[in-house]
């Protein structure tokens, strides 16, 4: 196949212009054709006409309806030789002529490269509250780690991909449950039930933790922790680079709670807490269903349950 | 290693005063971001987005540390309190969803800059 190339706006134009007068030309030529064969079907009609006439005309009239109908003849000949012209001449001339204009001017257009693919990293962010005071906004702050997957070029983060979008709502439950001290970390399933029902303490995975803060905690803080809600909640991505995840298992994917913080109005920190620890990790299936998105290679175990996902319609 | 995120708002910063509904100022953010690749080696692109009032500039593909990423940001003229904030707890962020109030909107990119010549 030729190589493709690239050519200006205006030379584009001028030989789509081009293109287009020979169609044009092309149109005219077939238009003039019907209307030779429809002066040469006239004659025709007319020849006849006068043939079906002669037993009834007189002597003048007969010699008359001769001499027009030897000039039909004589011109019958003239309008097919115009017509076998365009037939067998112009008209394939110029199809040819298009064609080939076609082909070039297809050639020209460059399509444009196909989009990197997209790849799953992990990456970091900030979840705060939202208030005037202090700078940058926000009192209440926690840092998690989740999954995302990120244009190669430009760094950016696709914020509407279905899973980062699921794995911050979970962030958000669980740093509202956090602070208000009754926190169940439960499956995701049961996320609307993560909070308002364990007035006793929070529930972490293994351990059952009182609700107490720390002395340093004014009880303001306690208050506006008490009145939290998801909708009050920013996302902040983090500068730290994102780490590519290039074997995901459900293991390494997840939320990951990295620090709880509350920092006064004088930017003076009441509460830090480092956690490093799991909130969350995907199931199989949601893993593969990520995999075969990605158009990343499945184990054979992986390809099990693709093939059963995709008997029950999960995924395509 | 860390990116380098900056954030150029209204407030202390009179020079990058800006109106929400303006595109005004661009073209200084887009110096400042050249001036800073010159300086530093901070890639090839820089990421210019608008936020509610000011602008986010973006460097994806430099590779700092902690402490030359904090010395780059004292050198930039983002935001103060910003680059105050970042190093109280240690790490740079900036907003990546509206803030729950009226008139805010998501950062939306404005422009991949080319910082090839630097």
């Amino acid at each position: 196949m030729a190589e493709k190339r690239v050519v200006t706006w205006a030379e584009w134009t001028s030989e789509r212009g081009r293109l287009g007068a020979k169609a044009l030309k092309r149109k005219r030529l077939r238009s003039e054709y019907m209307s030779l064969m429809g002066r040469i079907s006239g004659l025709a009609r007319e020849e006849r006409r006068l043939i079906r006439r002669i037993p009834y005309a007189d002597i003048i009239e007969r010699v008359i309806i001769g001499t027009r109908l030897r000039t039909i003849d004589s011109e019958r000949p003239r309008l097919l030789t115009q017509m076998r012209h365009i037939r067998t001449t112009e008209l394939p001339i110029l199809e040819e002529d298009i064609a080939r204009e076609r082909r070039e001017f297809a050639l020209k257009i460059v399509p444009p490269p196909p989009p990197p693919p997209l790849k799953l990293h992990r990456i970091k962010i900030r979840l705060y509250t939202f208030e005037r005071l202090p700078t940058p906004e926000g009192s209440f702050q926690t840092f998690w780690d989740i999954d995302a997957v990120i244009d190669p070029e430009t760094g950016l983060v696709d914020w509407d991909w279905h899973l980062t979008k699921d794995e911050i709502q979970i962030c958000k439950y669980h740093m509202i449950g956090y602070f208000k001290g009754l926190a169940k970390w439960r499956s995701p399933e049961q996320l609307g039930l993560a909070y308002f029902d364990e007035p006793a303490g929070i529930a972490y995975e293994t351990e059952r933790a009182k609700y107490k803060y720390s002395k340093n905690v004014p009880t303001e803080f306690i208050a506006k922790a008490e009145a939290l809600t998801v909708g009050e909640l920013i996302i902040g991505e983090s500068s730290v680079e994102p780490k590519p995840n290039p074997e995901p298992t459900p293991e390494n994917m997840g939320v990951f709670v990295e620090r709880f913080m509350i920092i006064d109005a004088d930017g003076v920190i009441k509460w830090d807490e480092i956690r490093n620890k799991w909130a969350w990790h995907p199931t199989r299936n949601q893993v593969v269903k990520v995999k075969v998105e990605l158009k990343m290679k499945l184990t054979p175990e992986e390809e099990k349950i693709r093939k059963e996902m995709k008997e029950k319609g999960e995924i395509e | 290693m860390s990116r380098l995120f900056l954030e150029y708002d209204t407030g202390q910063n009179w020079l990058l005063r800006t109106k929400p509904l303006w595109d005004d100022l661009l073209e200084l953010v887009r110096m400042e971001a050249r001036r800073l690749a010159a300086m530093f080696p901070l890639g090839d692109i820089a990421i210019i987005m608008r936020s509610d009032n000011g602008w986010h500039l973006r460097f994806p593909k430099a590779h700092l540390t902690r402490d030359e990423e904090e010395s780059v940001m004292w050198a930039s003229l983002s935001h103060f309190g910003h680059i105050w904030f970042s190093c109280l707890i240690k790490d740079t962020t900036l907003r990546v969803s509206k803030k729950p109030r009226k008139n805010s909107h998501e950062p939306y990119l404005v422009e991949i800059l080319d910082l090839g010549e630097n």
